[in-house]
């Protein structure tokens, strides 16, 4: 099966040519889709070997995601894998991901830290991501442990429904609402993630949670 | 007796200052109201006339006559609003105005929101079909 990955990037030169060449090993493409970038991740992704689609103004990652998505579908990819660019997640997870979509016949498959490893999730993270995870299920009826993982993997069926329209960081609970809207199969999987200064710092800060909750209160009514 | 003389002038100066003071406020009551009868005429002979050049629609046209009648019942029949405020249980009209006047910038600010946040979507979607683009370009280079 065609497996292609979707690395949205932005400002990640210091950690996308290593992500790439990992990722590309278990994958049959890897598309990066840079974001507006203002360093040379875009260029550095490309010498690595990824197809890089550039967005020329900051779009945010549900934007981006979006994008590199519509591109798989276009190249024929029947499991499309989402993984972040900074670095954290291990990329031998990819595997962990794509095997319930082959076997199971799953549509979508999330990853999940809170069934894998996590040691060094900050505490006040720890707290809003199971926050988070209350809210998605009081938002869309479906139960995970984990709120907002960037790992994540959809067959082709799942890719074309799923349409994001939430450009930034709404967009993990917007999938939950599609597969609920759309009657998908899903599971979790456990993945583990590494906590480095560099992905601390890029990662979100626990008061953009409340700014998820406002995009998604104000996208049901532009839907 | 002399004590109580002083006082009926000194009480007739205040009547007398007071009576002028209200004379001059009156005077000004006047100039504000004629001001805005012209501000409430021109401004509704602008919109018609948008209204006459296709700019405005039937709708726009009725809003800001209604709009505009109402501010003028507020200033020359203050009890009229002050009687709806009262009905609503809030004791002054001025108040009411207030409020009325704070949900509707509220709500405005709320359209607004949308408004940007849609326009947002737009820029996306022109930005994503901008990169999906550059890549077809690529692609057909390579394959020819």
């Amino acid at each position: 099966m065609k497996i292609i990955a979707v690395i949205p990037a932005y400002n990640e030169s210091k950690t996308i040519s290593q992500v790439v060449r990992e990722v590309g090993k278990l994958v049959d493409k890897v598309i990066v889709v840079d974001d507006g970038s203002e360093d040379k991740t875009g260029r550095l992704a490309k010498e690595t070997g990824a197809l890089v689609l550039s967005h020329l103004i900051n779009r945010g990652q549900g934007a981006s995601l979006q994008t590199g998505t519509e591109y798989a579908l276009k190249i024929g990819a029947e499991i499309i894998v989402h993984f972040d660019a900074d670095g954290q997640f291990e990329p031998k997870d990819i595997n962990k991901a794509v095997e319930p979509i082959k076997s199971l016949k799953v549509d979508i498959v999330f990853g999940s830290r809170f069934k894998g490893s996590h040691h060094d999730m900050p505490i006040i993270k720890r707290w809003v991501l199971k926050g988070g995870t209350i809210f998605n299920f009081l938002f869309t009826g479906i139960k995970l442990t984990d709120a907002h993982c960037g790992l994540r993997a959809l067959s082709q069926k799942a890719a074309k429904k799923l349409i994001l329209s939430q450009d930034r960081m709404a967009h993990a609970t917007e999938y939950l609402q599609e597969v609920k809207r759309h009657h998908l199969k899903f599971k979790e999987v456990p993945v583990s993630v590494k906590y480095t200064d560099y992905s601390k710092n890029k990662g979100q800060s626990a008061w953009n949670a409340f700014k998820i909750l406002w995009e998604l209160v104000t996208g049901k009514i532009l839907r | 007796m002399i004590k109580t003389n002083f006082n009926t002038e000194l009480t007739r100066n205040f009547y007398g200052t007071r009576l002028g003071l209200l004379n001059l406020r009156y005077k000004l009551n006047m100039l504000i109201q004629i001001i805005i009868i012209l501000f409430i005429i021109f401004t509704l002979s602008r919109v018609s006339l948008k209204f006459r050049k296709k700019e405005a629609s039937i709708k726009e046209l009725i809003f800001w006559f209604i709009f505009w009648l109402l501010v003028g019942v507020a200033f020359f029949i203050p009890d009229f609003i002050t009687r709806i405020a009262n009905f609503l249980g809030i004791g002054r009209g001025a108040d009411l105005v207030f409020y009325l006047a704070i949900v509707m910038i509220f709500y405005i600010i709320f359209r607004i929101y949308l408004r940007i946040e849609k326009i947002e979507r737009d820029v996306t979607k022109i930005v994503r079909r901008e990169a999906l683009r550059e890549s077809d370009e690529k692609e057909d280079i390579k394959n020819h």
